[in-house]
């Protein structure tokens, strides 16, 4: 029936008001097309461009590190001993303590702003503030990391060391820098990520199925927690995919508050390094090819990790995808029985 | 209502911005740029400014961009010179390109390096060179250890863990510091495995970006040790430690420069002006101190360039400016050594 419309009205505008394009439209449409297909061909050749040239300057560490490199846990320039296992530890576990509170406080907040709890204008002040904390340069949130989380943090972290020490995850105190204000700032720094894209996931769920939660007589944390959330499910993983791929490559606030220190250590209080970190104080006076080539692989890693994260997180939204469209197409036939 | 809608063009506007560099100024300015060491560069900015200041006609940018990128972008022409903290080997000097007809490396001032640490004493800690060997080595890790109360008679010390902070970037001062704590170390018959170098493996330390970054740890860290270029650390207002020198004195870096000046004085001048004191003998003499050296081209294609840098730096050799080092934390050069600089740079005036 809808096929048939949209041929009337083909019809009646070739009739009236319609006429065929000119050749200058025509050109211009043409130009447009091919100038989005340049620039969209160009940004794919200038991910790949930046791949092969860090492979490129990578190959002769590679070669003479092979695996080792990122299992071996000593970095000394001078002795062109070069191993990442530490900095690798210390970026995935930066980035799990920030993605973890981050997620909690981001669906949190995301979930907050979208169901009514507060007045409209309210909601989009409130979004737009959220928005502002990713204008805050890097730096920025290393001084106020450094001034004002860790002091704030500090004699929390070292009662849970002195009454939980036992338990590895707490079993050095917090000197200063290190994993849990790392982790803190990260969340922060990722907040606006993750609240925008699953406010967008949340508001886009049908408001017909909230409505119909509550004809049910669900209340509204029932529906939330029942249905919008689970309706939202795909765009709130989305959310946290691309927030801890900032998290990975986020370095000069990491720099300054991870320690920069080789160890490998269970205690979220310890200091560590991350990847991004080691290159950001590396790189500067990286004098010989090695060094460089070291560097260079280490780039590689980090870019490998992050691109490994991103699959993973697409897989992960597909498998959610294809099931949910399976639950639809089980469920559909009743559905529009009810809606008629 | 498919009407013919004027097509949205967007315009890429390509910046291509062409410099067209047609210096078409008359006058006789000229303008030198140097980069490297960031231990000196709060006196190179001062001193430069000063000479801008008497003759506006030269201007000297300094970027402090650390030694081994100063050195790297000396040899490849980017500078009119370069500054190090670790002064140049023999390697590096071979890389440099042969027009410059070799390097001149001019120790134009001096620093002291200070233990600061984040102890709520009154009274600055006395560190003997066993002592602050070993709290970088991790073999002591307490503040109340025995060894250090030995040296601190009467001193109530807390019980609390020795953070040790170091560098986190490659830098002159790890060097000269590292020099310093080898040759100690050599001494006393210990071993110092982290070696002599810009960046070293330190065990156990939590590290920071440039003085500034470890000052910044340090005043953050209750507990912490680490090592500061003086001028930073008075900057930062941290306490410093009185170190035991060759001769069993405890001396503090303090603002006269005294303990750097006795450092400095009688040492043996080498050929390449690549004056090295690992650990002054001199009674007085504070114990971790370091020249840094500003690096020249023996031979500029532009001799106006040449002319210029050997009168800036004929200037900031002579008493007021030496003065103005003193009173940023810097030590003074000590007569022999500016009149051996003084010697250097005009000998080359007067062969042309």
């Amino acid at each position: 029936m809808s096929a048939m419309d949209s041929t009337r009205v083909e019809r009646v505008e070739a009739e009236g008001i319609a006429r065929p394009p000119t050749s200058r439209e025509i050109a211009v449409d043409r130009c447009f097309r091919w100038a989005t297909r340049i620039l969209a061909g160009f940004s794919a050749l200038l991910v790949a461009l930046i791949v092969l040239l860090i492979a490129k300057q990578a190959i002769p560490a590679i070669r003479k590190f092979g695996f080792d490199f990122v299992t071996s846990t000593r970095w000394d320039a001078g002795k062109s001993q070069f191993g990442i296992l530490p900095e690798l530890f210390g970026t995935i576990l930066s980035s799990a303590i920030g993605v973890a509170l981050a997620t909690v406080f981001g669906v949190a907040v995301a979930v907050f702003l979208t169901q009514q709890f507060i007045p409209r204008w309210l909601e989009n002040l409130l979004h737009n503030v959220i928005t502002l904390l990713a204008a805050i340069p890097s730096v920025v949130y290393g001084l106020w990391g450094i001034f004002v989380v860790i002091p704030a943090i500090r004699p929390a972290c070292n009662w849970m060391h002195a009454h939980l020490g036992w338990i590895p995850i707490f079993g050095t105190p917090l000197v200063s820098v290190g994993m849990t204000p790392a982790g803190i700032v990260l969340a922060i720094m990722i907040l606006p990520t993750i609240t925008a894209v699953s406010r967008d996931a949340i508001a886009a769920v049908d408001p017909l199925m909230r409505e119909a939660a509550f004809g049910m007589g669900a209340t509204r944390w029932e529906t939330i927690l029942g249905v919008t959330l689970p309706a939202s499910k795909r765009g709130i993983y989305g959310s946290i995919v691309l927030g801890l791929g900032r998290a990975l490559g986020e370095t000069m606030a990491l720099a300054m508050l991870i320690g920069s220190t080789n160890v490998i250590s269970p205690s979220v209080f310890s200091p560590g390094d991350t990847l991004a970190a080691l290159l950001a104080n590396k790189f500067p006076e990286a004098a010989t090819p090695v060094d460089l080539g070291a560097l260079m692989y280490a780039a590689l890693v980090l870019l490998i990790l992050t691109l490994l994260v991103n699959v993973a997180g697409e897989l992960v939204l597909r498998r959610d995808v294809t099931r949910l469209r399976r639950e639809e197409a089980v469920h559909k036939p009743p559905k529009n029985e009810t809606v008629a | 209502m498919r009407r013919a809608r004027p097509t949205l063009l967007i315009v890429l506007a390509l910046g291509v911005s062409l410099l067209i560099s047609s210096c078409n100024r008359p006058s006789q300015e000229i303008t030198l740029q140097g980069s490297g060491a960031t231990f000196p560069a709060p006196l190179y900015r001062r001193w430069f400014i000063e000479y801008y200041a008497a003759h506006p006609d030269v201007r000297v940018n300094y970027s402090p961009i650390g030694s081994g990128a100063g050195i790297r972008q000396f040899t490849a022409g980017l500078t009119t010179f370069g500054a190090s903290d670790a002064g140049m080997s023999q390697k590096e000097i071979d890389k440099l390109p042969k027009e410059y007809g070799g390097v001149r490396l001019l120790p134009m001032t001096a620093g002291e390096i200070a233990l600061s640490y984040n102890l709520p004493l009154a009274a600055p800690i006395h560190l003997s060179r066993s002592t602050y060997v070993k709290i970088f080595l991790r073999a002591i890790t307490d503040w109340n250890d025995p060894e250090i109360a030995k040296d601190n008679p009467g001193v109530e010390l807390p019980t609390q863990k020795i953070t040790v902070v170091t560098r986190a970037d490659s830098s002159g001062t790890t060097f000269a510091f590292t020099t310093h704590m080898a040759a100690v170390a050599k001494a006393m018959h210990l071993e110092w495995p982290p070696g002599v170098d810009k960046s070293v493996p330190w065990r156990e330390s939590i590290a920071a970006q440039g003085n500034d970054g470890v000052a910044a740890l340090i005043q953050l860290t209750p507990g912490a040790i680490g090592y500061v270029e003086y001028g930073y650390a008075r900057l930062a207002h941290l306490r410093m430690a009185a170190l035991e020198n060759a001769s069993h004195e405890f001396i503090l870096p303090d603002e006269t420069g005294e303990g750097g000046q006795r450092a400095l004085e009688g040492a043996e001048i080498p050929a390449d002006l690549q004056i090295r004191i690992s650990d002054p003998t001199n009674s007085g003499a504070y114990p971790i101190v370091t020249y840094t050296w500003l690096l020249c081209r023996k031979h500029y294609d532009d001799q106006r360039e040449e002319r210029t840098i050997e009168a800036i730096l004929l200037d900031c050799l002579t008493d007021p400016k030496q003065e103005v080092a003193r009173q940023l934390g810097y030590v003074k050069l000590p007569p022999n050594v500016v009149d051996r600089l003084r010697a250097e740079l005009t000998q080359t005036v007067a062969t042309r």
